[in-house]
This record gives structure tokens, sequence and C-alpha cells, in this order.
């Protein structure tokens, strides 16, 4: 399990330093949070982690285990960290019976479930030492009620990230392509596609299509968007939630050109309709596909699986009306019925100030929620090692929101990936399956 | 006299009834204690609405159930459900009954290749499930390397993609975990049955066929009530395959009941129609159950 | 024969080879049942706890092993003479409280997660060894209830009359009477009570929050994140799981044919 080596030894080094200045309290070291120096009682947090390879997951315990207890010596502290898929179950278990955690960090799909049924503490400015500008104008939508363009925030962004599109070089000189032009439309995309797949045996692009999968949408809706398409009207500066906008043209000719990839072409591996992004993670380590649409962590990965696969990274494409991307990320939210508010926001304190966001966000392959972050010095540093990190810095304007609705997740993990695979397995056309859709969500919003 | 004598019954019956009672209490008490609030609980929220932005409920009275019954994908999972049960219990039982057969025929390794086939039902449906995952894998798996290897397909296949195909292979998997279920229950039946009955057939000269369904059936009845019994309703509530495997897809074909009731709940959040489909599928194999289970022991009085 | 043997016992192969092999081995071209290159890195990982990778096989072992065995003994301790009193005594409601107690196996689990989370959490048993006993003793009851009370029902009562006719107490006579043949009977009962609370993971889940109470099904839970998945660790952690189910019911396999056999389906 080899980790890089940045990490190790330097994280090492930190946080030997950071222990000690925490206990001082001073702020003199760029990058870290003062010690408030009353805080006691109890808090539990959760969190959740990638698999065990992303490196800077070490980072994560270090800092749930070493640093942030060495701040507070007299607060009772505990933390989880969860698999990806085990937490939203448990946190919805456990917050509507009231209990632990005080603290969570959530995925930024889920935020609203939470948010929008009145579970989270509001959270001030003067609270949290932050100034709320720091942050991105899309994470903070994520944490207002139904994702208003104003009003108290009820929880504060940790990392955000976007996705880009990954591609293997050697089979695109293979396939007679020049490795170093990645294609930059949607309609290249399929194309290109369709020449791998015809030239070599390999797949062109990786499709996640699977049912009841978060994954599902987050390669499809870019495309959607980039034909002008869209669930709601989150393109707009200031969404309403209320417009729905599924059954449009953009959707359908996005639909139709899955359709024309999987069916047609049959560029794209047979096993989309039951692969997320994990499948499609192993076949492209393995050289069986050539492109595929994945977050910031992923290459980290191959660097340590494969580091012989020469990986070429590009924005993710754009269509006729634009480039999007899905403004990716997380949370951290406080229980409203917590009776430790002051420890909740004394850990978010520690967790966002600069260093500790920038390692933290680049550890979780994202990059810090916060401009000072982005900006710091730890930031640059921790860029250098990891593939791509521009890219996602240039992505990141591009970013669009999930459905900021509590009926978000069902829409995302539900309608979306179903119509998909009406398309898919022939069932539908595509203008019939964005109808279809169209009027599934208007059913849902009409509870 | 005779008074005395009736009323020293009347009283020893009535002792007799009240004997019985200490034995059953713990294991009453444990259940009533455990489940007599989420049970009431349930039906409580089945008549609740609870929408997805709040965490408050009202009274909706049966408008949960009427939602569910119109869902077309709770339907499409009841049919779903029933031919995975029908399916898999049925292939359980016969071909448990071959294996029992074999077993019970076998000379040698007896106890090995017992033990070696009832291997999958020991490890759990966890296992189970990423074992098969990792069979069916379509690039990597072994079966679509044995398939292509040997010629007999092209290109690699994805079983758990196609609509056609899904729920048979995660059938396939679940037959895998509970065969042996059945299996070991059958060779307890045959290897009661007594030797001199069959011996006696056998000497008359008559075929293993015959004395298989005429002789040696008959006293497995009750074995097949029972077995029979435990797999439908252990199949009917099975949800880990699904879940591990295929999330319920593709395009709901692989969704089963409970899964259904899993993705409304904590999916759509909508645990006021997660508890009305619940009560539901309580209702009918509740009805299932005094049906098959009262048909069946009218037929052979003190099966159950 | 051999189609059995091979149909049962293919998969685990597979699982054995990947378990042997290094991370990237399993993304493989060709065909090839043996592991390549052989390793035994993912067994011996396992004995250690790995904070980062968030697996403590060690810990998750012990936790599985002692909720497990508190289970059975338990639904031995409740199940044994609640079946005995279902089968030879009759009382008021006694088909009533049979069925009732059948029934609770009908309901899906999913149902009652927020029910029972709430319960355990108003007496504080959240993340506790307790939480998970209880748990899987009610959901054990009515299979061991149903599969006891066949076995009693096919034992014949007249040594036990016989003992009470000498002038032994009903309860004697249970003891010391109706068990000894029953033993394998109930050796089938905990081989089914182990084998369902040692997989048991959505209750688990639900209930359990804390990394070092975690049991085994969690900790292989925890492989399946965002990123690629580990598939030989994975695999290895599930062979390593396997191993004392095994173990119980090759020690146990004797026992529990012939109770089968002399139990309840004498004829």
């Amino acid at each position: 399990m080899a980790v890089s080596g940045y990490t190790r030894r330097q994280a090492l080094q930190a946080a030997a330093g950071a222990a000690g200045l925490a206990a001082t309290g001073v702020w003199s070291k760029p990058g870290l949070a003062a010690a408030t120096a009353d805080i006691t009682g109890k808090l539990v947090a959760w969190d959740w982690s990638d698999a065990p390879s992303v490196p800077g997951v070490e980072a994560q315990a270090e800092f749930y285990t070493k640093y942030f207890p060495g701040m507070y010596k007299d607060l009772k502290f505990s933390s989880t960290i969860f698999g990806y898929t085990d937490l939203l179950p448990k946190l919805t278990v456990a917050w509507r019976a009231s209990n632990q955690p005080d603290l969570a960090r959530t995925a930024i799909q889920w935020s609203q479930q939470f948010v929008g049924t009145d579970q989270c503490a509001t959270i001030t400015e003067e609270e949290l030492g932050i100034p709320f500008k720091e942050f991105l104008p899309g994470a903070l939508l994520s944490v207002r009620k139904n994702g208003a363009g104003e009003g108290p925030l009820y929880g504060i962004p940790t990392n955000n990230e976007v996705m880009f599109l990954l591609y293997n070089k050697a089979i695109f000189t293979k396939a007679g392509l020049d490795p170093n032009k990645p294609p930059t439309t949607w309609d290249e995309l399929a194309a290109f596609s369709k020449t791998i797949h015809d030239k070599t045996g390999s797949y062109g692009y990786g499709m996640c299509a699977q049912q009841n999968q978060g994954n599902t949408p987050y390669r499809f809706m870019p495309m959607a968007w980039a034909y002008g398409g869209a669930i709601f009207d989150e393109l707009l500066p200031h969404p309403t939630w209320r417009n729905i906008g599924i059954g449009n043209d953009g959707v359908v000719a996005a639909l139709a050109l899955y359709n024309k990839m999987f069916n047609i072409d049959k560029s794209v591996q047979p096993s989309a309709m039951s692969d997320n992004q994990t499948n499609v993670q192993t076949l492209f380590l393995d050289g069986k596909v050539a492109m595929c649409i994945d977050h910031p962590s992923f290459p980290q990965q191959v660097q340590q699986l494969k580091p012989d696969l020469d990986m070429g990274g590009a924005l993710l494409p754009t269509g006729p009306v634009r480039r999007a991307v899905v403004l990716g990320g997380s949370n951290f939210h406080i229980r409203k019925t917590t009776t430790n508010k002051p420890a909740a926001l004394a850990l978010m304190k520690a967790y966002l100030a600069p260093y500790w966001n920038a390692r933290l966000g680049t550890g979780a392959g994202s990059e810090g929620s916060t401009e000072i972050s982005r900006a710091s010095d730890e930031q640059k540093l921790l860029s250098k090692d990891l593939p791509f990190n521009d890219l996602v810095f240039d992505m990141l304007p591009f970013g669009v929101n999930v459905p900021l609705v509590t009926q978000g997740a069902q829409i995302w993990n539900n309608t979306i990936p179903g119509m998909i695979q009406q398309v898919l397995s022939g069932r539908s056309t595509p203008k019939e399956a964005a109808a279809a859709a169209a009027s599934q969500v208007q059913q849902m919003m009409a509870t | 006299m005779t008074e005395q004598v009736g009323a020293a019954s009347a009283r020893a019956v009535w002792r007799e009834r009240l004997a019985g009672i200490p034995y059953v209490l713990p294991a009453v008490l444990v259940i009533v204690a455990v489940m007599s609030y989420p049970f009431a609980y349930s039906i409580y929220l089945s008549f609740q609405g609870t929408p997805s932005y709040t965490t408050e409920t009202h009274f909706t009275g049966l408008a949960n159930y009427a939602v569910v019954l119109h869902d077309s994908v709770f339907l499409h999972s009841l049919i779903t459900t029933v031919t995975w049960t029908i399916g898999c219990t049925i292939v359980d039982i016969v071909f448990g009954m071959g294996a029992a057969i074999i077993v019970n025929g076998l000379r040698w390794f007896r106890g090995p290749i017992r033990a070696a086939l009832m291997l999958p039902y020991i490890v759990g449906y966890v296992i189970a499930s990423y074992a098969w995952l990792w069979l069916y894998q379509a690039e990597y798996g072994l079966l679509n390397q044995v398939l292509t290897s040997w010629n007999i397909i092209s290109e690699p296949v994805s079983l758990l993609s196609s609509l056609t195909w899904a729920l048979p292979a995660v059938m396939l998997v679940n037959i895998w975990k509970t065969m042996p279920f059945a299996m070991i229950m059958f060779l307890a039946g045959l290897q009661a049955i007594p030797e001199q009955t069959v011996m006696a057939a056998e000497l008359d000269g008559a075929s293993p066929m015959r004395i298989f369904f005429e002789i040696k059936l008959p006293y497995l009845r009750r074995v097949l009530v029972i077995t029979s019994t435990l797999l439908t309703f252990q199949n009917f509530n099975t949800f880990t395959i699904p879940y591990i495997m295929t999330s319920g897809g593709p395009l709901n074909e692989t969704e089963i009941v409970s899964n259904y009731i899993y993705n409304l709940a904590f999916t759509n959040l909508n645990f006021g129609g997660a508890a009305a489909a619940s009560v539901i599928v309580m209702i009918g194999l509740m009805a299932f159950a005094v049906v098959y289970v009262g048909s069946l022991s009218r037929r052979q009085p003190g099966v159950v | 024969m051999v189609g059995y043997l091979l149909f049962a016992l293919v998969p685990f192969g597979w699982m054995l080879t990947a378990s042997l092999e290094p991370q990237t081995s399993p993304y493989r071209e060709h065909l090839s049942y043996l592991p390549s290159p052989l390793t035994f890195s993912n067994y011996t990982a396992l004995i250690r706890a790995d904070p980062i990778a968030n697996t403590d096989f060690p810990t998750y072992f012990v936790n599985s092993l002692i909720v497990v065995i508190c289970t059975v003994i338990l639904a031995l301790l409740v199940a044994v003479p609640a079946a005995y009193g279902f089968s030879r005594y009759r009382f008021f409601g006694k088909d009533v409280v049979l069925y009732g107690v059948m029934l609770q196996s009908l309901l899906p689990l999913v149902n009652f997660l927020i029910p029972l989370y709430i319960m355990l959490e108003h007496f504080d048993l959240l993340d506790t060894y307790a939480a998970l006993i209880i748990g899987y003793l009610t959901f054990s009851l009515p299979l061991n209830i149903w599969i006891l009370k066949s076995f009693f029902d096919g034992i014949p009562t007249d040594m036990e009359m016989s003992a009470r006719l000498d002038g032994a107490s009903a309860f004697r006579a249970f003891l010391e009477i109706a068990i000894p043949p029953a033993v394998p009977g109930i050796v089938a009962t905990a081989i089914f009570t182990f084998i369902l609370a040692w997989d048991e993971y959505l209750y688990a889940l639900t209930m359990i929050s804390t990394a070092d109470m975690r049991t085994l099904p969690l900790g292989i839970f925890a492989y399946f994140s965002e990123g690629a998945p580990n598939w030989s660790a994975l695999m290895a952690t599930a062979i390593a799981m396997s191993v004392p189910v095994v173990v119980v019911f090759l020690v146990l396999q004797k026992y529990f044919l012939a109770a089968l056999t002399k139990g309840a389906l004498k004829y």
C-alpha cells in the first residue's frame, strides 16, 4: 500500500510542528487556526473517506486522531470515518432519531436532505470566523435551504471539486489519434470513441450507467448541460428550483448521443448499464477503456497502481451551448439539536484553516473550499505532486449545482439513471424517456 | 367421589394448561419487548404522510397504501420477487433433493463432500454476493474468461447489465447459497427412512425410480413441507444479494421488494410509503402462510 | 456429483486465486486459474490494524466472535424451552402466540431500522455488543423455535410420561429426558444461528457507529468506497471471514446430521 512520498514524510513533519503550535494557540504559522482555550464537553464527528489507496487519506486520519484532539485536551472527542456508501443511510437514521453525531461531513448532493428538512443548525460568519465570500457561490447555494440564493447557511463547504476527462495516451496513439489532442467537444468524444474501438481492441469511452447510483448523472449531466439541457433552472445565476427543464431538447440530444455511442457505434463497454465508477476505473487501469470522466483523486490512484500508464487529461468537452461540469465537494453540517455547538465550530475552524483545508481537500482529491486555501503556499506545494491539478482549477468556474431540493437524491440517483437506461436498453426513444422523466419529476415536486 | 375426581382432574387440567407458560415465556417476552414498538411504529407510520422536506409527519389515512399500490415499480418488484421466490425455491428443492440422494448413496468421502457442498450456505450472503460479483465481472470474471477462451462467445458479455439475464444471474447466486440448506434437510430425511421398507421393495424387484417416488417420497413429505416453507420465506425476504450486486438494476429488473422498500425509505425519504409497502408485504405473506401451510397440514395431520 | 461439486466450489477457487495475488494482478488479459504472482501479503495485512485503510480485521473478528457466541448461547437458552413448551403443552392462545412468533420473521428488516435505533438509543445501547446480541437473538427466534419444535414433536413422550409417573417434576423430565435426544437438533439450531449472526450486515450497519465496535460484514464493506476497489484484499478478507464458520460446521456436522436424522424426522 504505497503512499506518495510527500504525504508521508512531510505530513509527519507538519503534524509534529502543527501539534506544537496548536498547543500554544498562535496564528503565527500561516495556515493554522488558533485554539480556543475553553472548549470542553463531548463531541462526536462523522466523516467519510475514499478507498485506501488514495493518498491523503493519511491526512484525514492524522487530523482526526492527532491534530484536533491535541488542540483541545479537555474535549472528549470521538470520530468515525465511514465508507462513502455507509455514511448516508447511517446519518439519515441517526439524525432522525436526533442522535449523534454532532457534526458530519456529507457529500454535496446529500446536503439538501438534511438542510431542507430542518435538521441542521445555522452558522453565521461571526461564529465561523471566516468570511463567507471565501467560498464558491455554487457551494454556498448547496447549504442554504432549498438552494436559495440568499439566507442563512446551514452548513459550510469543506472542499470542492469537479471532474475532468482522463485518457490513455498509448491507446490514442495506437488508434492513430494524436495523443496530445484530446476531444474538445462531446461529438468529437463520440467520434474518437468510435475510432478507438474500430482500430484497437479497446473501448473508447467508459460509461457509467448503473441504476440507483450517483456516479451516473455526474457524467451525464455535463453533457446534457452542454447541449442546453437542464433538470431545473440550475444554469441560471439565481435558480429557483421550480421550473422543470428535464424534458427539453438539450437532454434529448444528450440521450441521443449516449444511444449512438452505446447502441449504434458500440464503442462503449457493454457492461455500462451495470457499471458504476469503480468498474470503469478498473477497466481504465487495465487499458480496456481509453477515456473516462472521473474525480481528481483517480489519477493519483492510477499513478500508484499503474505507474506506466501514460495518462492525458483535458477539460470536459464543450457542447453547442456551453461547457459544464457538476460542482462536487462536501459540506460540514452541525446537528440542530447538538449540545456542543462551540466544539463543533472549533472543529470546523481547524479543518477550514488554509493549511488543513488544502491538505484535506487535495487529499480527498479535490480542492479546499476557501479562496485562501486554494491560493496558499500549502496548496501550491501539494499541487506540484498531483497530476492534472491545474485542470481541476480551470474547470471549477464551469461548475453547476446538483438539484438542491430534498427530492434531489431521488431525482439524481433514480430518475436520471432510469431515463438513461430506458434509452440504452432500447425501451424508449430519447424523447420519450426525457418526457417520462419530466413527468416523474413534476409528480415528485408536487408533493 | 366422582365430583372430587372431577374437581381434581379439572384442576389438573388447569395446572397443565398453565404449566407450559413458563417455558414459552422468555421467548415471548423477548419478542414482545424488542419488536412491539417497531411493529406498532411501522403500522402507525404507514398511515402518516412523510414528505421529504420535513421530518414531521401528518395523518394521511390510506394515502400511502394507494400510492404504493399504484406504483408500477412496486408492482414490478412484487412480480420480480414472486418469480425469484418460486424459481429459487423450486430449483433449491429439486437440486437439493438430487444432491441429497447422491450424497446418501456415497460410500467414500461422504463427510468431506457433504462439507464442501455446504460451504456456500455457511459463508453467508455478503461473501456470496462479492464472490459472484467478481465471477460475473465482464472483463475479468471467470465466466467470461471461460466463455471467450472456449470460443462460445466472441465478446465478453455482462450478464448483470442485460435486461433478460440479470435476474436469472442473480437468482443463480441465491440458489447457490440456499440449495445446501435444502440438501441437508433432505439428506437427513432420507437417512431417517427405515431401511427395512426400502430393502423389501428392492428385493421385490422395484426399480430405483419407483422406489423413490412411491416409497421414499411419502416419508419425505414432512421435510418437504418444512423446508419449502422455510425456504419460501427466507427467499422472499432476501435483501443483500441484489443490493450488493446490482442495486436493483438494470431498469429495476433485479429489484425485489426488500430493495424497493429500502430505496423508498432511504433515497426517496418516504418512510411512510416504505412502512405501507411493508405492511402490504406482510399481509400477503401471512395470507400465503395460512393458505399454504393450512392446506398441507390438512392432508397430513401433525405436520406443523 | 462432479457437477454439484464444481458448482459449489468454483467460486471459492476463484476467490482464493484473487486473494493470493497483489492488487493489480486480477486485472488480467488471459485466463489463469493459478495465482500469479503468488503472494500472501493480503493475508498478512489482515493481521494488523490499518488506520489509514480504515480496516482492522483482528478487532472486527473479535467483535463478531463475541456477539455471535453470546447470541447463540442466549438463543438456545430461550428457544429450547419455548419449543418444548409449544410442543408439549396446550395453553390459552397457544396457536396465536405461535403464529405471532413466526409472524415476526415475515417482515423485512428495513422497516424496523429506525424504531429499533430509537429504542436502543433510548436505553443507551447503541454501539454496544448488547444491541447486536438482542437484535440477532430476536431475529433468530422464529427459525429456531420452528425447527426445535419439529424436533420435539418427533420425540415420543413415553419416556417423559414414565418419568413423571415415577415422581419427577415436569421440569426435570424436560431437562433429563427430553433434551438428550434433542441435542443434535439443538446443535443444528446453534449452527443456523451462528451463520445468521455472523453474516448480518444491515442491522449492524445501523446500530454500530464507531470503528472499533464493527463486526466483520461491516469491515468488508469498507473496501467499497469511491475509488477502484482492492479485489484481492477484499477476497482475502472474505475468505478469512469464512474460516471460523466453516470450522464450527466441520466440527459439529456429525451432530448436525445425526440430529436431523434421529430427531424430528423420525418416522
